[in-house]
C-alpha cells in the first residue's frame, strides 16, 4: 500500500522481502512521522518518501541488521531535507549562535545496534524521576499536563526531566554500545 | 548552544504553536546538536514503541505498579531528582 516497485535498484533482493520487512515496521514509522509533521497528510508523505528511499537503497542494506534504525534514519535526513526546502528566510538567529553543518552530515550508525531490550535495560540504570517522566510520556503517550497532575511537578518540570531522562538514556545506551564487541563491527 | 536548541524537546513532543514549529524548523536546518538531537530522540521513541508493542500489557502493569494507585508517593514528590 505505501510501496512502490523502484525495480532496477532492488535486484538483488526481492521486492517481497522489502515489503515483508516493512510491513511490520510501518506503524513504528509512522508514529514517528505524526511526531515531526504533526498532521497525518505531511505524516504519510513522509513515511512514503522513506519507504520509496529505502527501497532504492535496499542493495545496501546488511540482511539481519537493524531494519527499523536505518529506517529511522532515512526519515530523519528526509525531514530535515523537508525543513531546509520548506525553510523561511530570514533568519532570526545570528551565525555565531549556530552550528552550521553540511546537508550529507551523517549520524553515527551506532543505533543500529541496540534493541527495545536495551533500552529495557536502560531504563533501570536511570533515576525513577527521569524514568518515571519517560515512561509516562513515551510509554503510555500522557501529555505534560497529564505526567504533571499525577506526580504533582509542573508540566514545565515535566519538560525538563523529560529532556534529561533522554540524555541519561542515550548515555546508557552507548556504554552498553562501547561494552559490546559486536558494536565495533 | 542557542536558544532554539531548547526547543527541540518541546517540538518533538508537540509543545510548539505553529508560529514556534516553524521558527525551529528554520533553526533546525542550520544546528548540527539539533539535527543529531533529533535523530537521537526519534531513535529512542522508536525502541520505546517497539518496547510497548511488543509486551504492552506486562508494560502497562509494570507501569501501573510503579506509577498508579490512588496516592502514590511519587504525587508527593516535589524536589528536584538527584
Amino acid at each position: 500500500m505505501y510501496v512502490y516497485y523502484a525495480g532496477h535498484e532492488a535486484e538483488e533482493r526481492s521486492f517481497d522481502e522489502f515489503s515483508a520487512l516493512v510491513q511490520t515496521l510501518v506503524p513504528y514509522l509512522r508514529a514517528i512521522a505524526l511526531r515531526l509533521c504533526r498532521n497525518h497528510a505531511d505524516a504519510d508523505d513522509l513515511l512514503q518518501d522513506t519507504l520509496e528511499r529505502a527501497l532504492r537503497r535496499w542493495d545496501r542494506f546488511e540482511k539481519g541488521s537493524n531494519a527499523r534504525a536505518w529506517l529511522t534514519t532515512i526519515m530523519y535526513h528526509l525531514f530535515i531535507d523537508r525543513c531546509r526546502k520548506q525553510g523561511r528566510a530570514p533568519r532570526m538567529e545570528t551565525i555565531s549562535t549556530i552550528q552550521l553543518v553540511q546537508p550529507s552530515s551523517e549520524p553515527p550508525p551506532v543505533w543500529i545496534f541496540l534493541t527495545a531490550g536495551d533500552l529495557k535495560a536502560a531504563l533501570l540504570e536511570i533515576s525513577a524521576p527521569y524514568r518515571e517522566v519517560f515512561e509516562l510520556h513515551e510509554f503510555a503517550r500522557l501529555p505534560y499536563e497529564k505526567i504533571a497532575g499525577r506526580l504533582g511537578i509542573s508540566p514545565n518540570t515535566v519538560g525538563t526531566r523529560l529532556h534529561r531522562a533522554r540524555r541519561k538514556l542515550r548515555a546508557v545506551l552507548m556504554k552498553f554500545i562501547s561494552h559490546d564487541p559486536e558494536a565495533g563491527r | 548552544m542557542s536558544p532554539g536548541c531548547e526547543q527541540l524537546g518541546p517540538f518533538f513532543d508537540n509543545r510548539l504553536s505553529d508560529k514556534e514549529r516553524a521558527a525551529f524548523r528554520d533553526h533546525l536546518v542550520a544546528c548540527h546538536r539539533c539535527q543529531s538531537g533529533l535523530h537521537e530522540i526519534m531513535q529512542l521513541a522508536e525502541l520505546a514503541l517497539e518496547l510497548v508493542l511488543r509486551a504492552p500489557l506486562a508494560m502497562l502493569e509494570s507501569m501501573h505498579g510503579r506509577h498508579g494507585g490512588e496516592a502514590p508517593e511519587l504525587s508527593r514528590r516535589t524536589s528536584r531528582p538527584v
